[in-house]
């Protein structure tokens, strides 16, 4: 199953967006963003199902919160 | 011991901010924003959870504009130095803490702002505004306000002084040190720009924790203090978003977990507490007021849980002492606050600050043993 990385400005917006998100019925974590997607070690990712990215971020973007980036493994 | 000095911290806290605490360092123990392994990410969860209590606390909707900081003597430097610009002028009141005064007085002394001191009248909020509107200026950056007096208890107008500062485009600062978790606070409902308050106060939490609350439209200080973050580690510029650009450094985990707690706390507890301390408050007042050895200060003044007092044939030092002996805490001296001192006519006095703990027992004894002459 796909998973979805998306890249947060901080940890504290990773935990804003995916409670955020968890309370919209959509499953998330925050994990460290993989070495292998995106160029920076340092940084806080929330990770959903493939199939639940653009609900995702429809749901980050109404609560203002920026993604810097995202990439699917 | 009977322990009045609330003021100053309270105590004791609620069994479920002892417990918090103890399940933050016993069963967390991580560090936000430094690694994703399950502690950290729990330790992650539960201080944005305690930043979004704060924030529904204080009426702004951006819990990523509550600023944990370790204290508010903290919160208000990086307010006042990092919002204030050269050629700046300030207005503040004549019932200020020392965490106001001397930061403004520094920046005056290195001629950086200027600072004017606005008269409170403790009879007439009218007055009080109107003493702040004179001392407004062109320049006029910032209001900075306690809400109540930390010396008499007083509570200001900082609803008026809100829509005063609203009306005329200047930022409202209020030093909410003696009222959050106390008196009802809404950033947004009354036009305050910057809220800065202890966590270990009226909030119930443990020392080492204080917020700067930013008024969701409200821009940020520039930071104080430059460093870890825990994002955008390759780059040597500070992060420019909230909270992180005002949080470098390794947070008070377990101290804003347990904090968390004590917002809890106070939120379902708040117009409770408040009566039963205005009642003691009365109650001490009253008994006091019999003797004619007491002197009170603004006992009849729209006031918060305090209690200032001397007694006119003993040094107020001694009478704390002599409290003290028989285990009864409270606080004698300037209380940190030498303009608020000047303005009510004392070189000192003795403060009772009560607490949501406190009992009739234990005001009726501290009133006994403070006109014992023994």
């Amino acid at each position: 199953m796909k998973k979805c990385y998306i890249l947060c400005r901080s940890v504290t917006h990773a935990s804003k967006g995916a409670k955020a998100l968890r309370k919209s019925g959509i499953n998330a974590a925050v994990e460290r963003p993989p070495k292998m997607l995106f160029a920076q070690p340092c940084g806080y990712c929330i990770v959903v199902r493939g199939d639940d990215k653009d609900d995702a971020l429809t749901v980050l973007t109404q609560l203002g919160i920026t993604v810097k980036e995202t990439a699917e493994q | 011991m009977i322990y009045l000095d609330n003021a100053a911290t309270s105590y004791p806290k609620p069994r479920a901010v002892l417990d918090k605490m103890y399940y933050a360092m016993s069963q967390i123990g991580a560090s936000v924003g430094r690694s994703a392994y399950k502690s950290a990410v729990v330790a992650a969860n539960e201080v944005y959870d305690t930043r979004e209590r704060a924030a529904s606390l204080f009426g702004i909707s951006k819990a990523e504009n509550i600023i944990f900081t370790q204290n508010a003597t903290c919160a208000l430097n990086i307010l006042i130095k990092g919002a204030c610009s050269f050629g700046d002028h300030v207005v503040c009141s004549d019932r200020e803490h020392n965490s106001v005064l001397r930061p403004l007085q520094a920046l005056s002394d290195g001629s950086v702002i200027s600072y004017s001191i606005a008269a409170v009248d403790p009879y007439n909020d009218e007055k009080t505004v109107a003493s702040f509107l004179s001392a407004l200026r062109k320049n006029t950056r910032m209001v900075i306000c306690t809400h109540v007096s930390n010396v008499t208890g007083l509570i200001l107008p900082i609803k008026k002084l809100g829509l005063m500062c609203r009306e005329r485009g200047i930022a409202f600062a209020v030093d909410a040190s003696q009222s959050a978790g106390l008196l009802d606070i809404n950033m947004t409902r009354d036009n305050i720009d910057y809220l800065c308050c202890p966590g270990h106060k009226g909030l119930y939490g443990p020392q080492g924790t204080g917020i700067l609350a930013i008024g969701d439209d409200a821009p940020a200080p520039k930071p104080l203090t430059f460093g870890g973050t825990g994002t955008n580690s390759s780059q040597l510029i500070q992060p420019d978003f909230l909270p992180e650009a005002l949080e470098s450094g390794t947070l008070n985990v377990s101290g804003i977990i347990a904090l968390g707690a004590g917002i809890d706390f106070v939120q379902k507890n708040m117009a409770k507490n408040r009566e039963k301390e205005k009642i003691l408050r009365k109650r001490i007042i009253r008994a006091l007021a019999e003797s004619e050895r007491v002197k009170l200060f603004e006992s009849d003044a729209n006031a918060a849980s305090i209690v200032a007092f001397t007694l006119k044939d003993e040094d107020i030092g001694v009478t704390a002492s002599r409290l003290a002996e028989r285990d009864i805490c409270i606080r004698s001296g300037l209380h940190c606050a030498p303009l608020a001192h000047k303005a009510i006519g004392s070189d000192g006095c003795n403060r009772i600050s009560l607490g949501a703990f406190n009992t009739r027992g234990q005001v009726d004894a501290a009133v006994k043993a403070i006109l014992d002459r023994r």
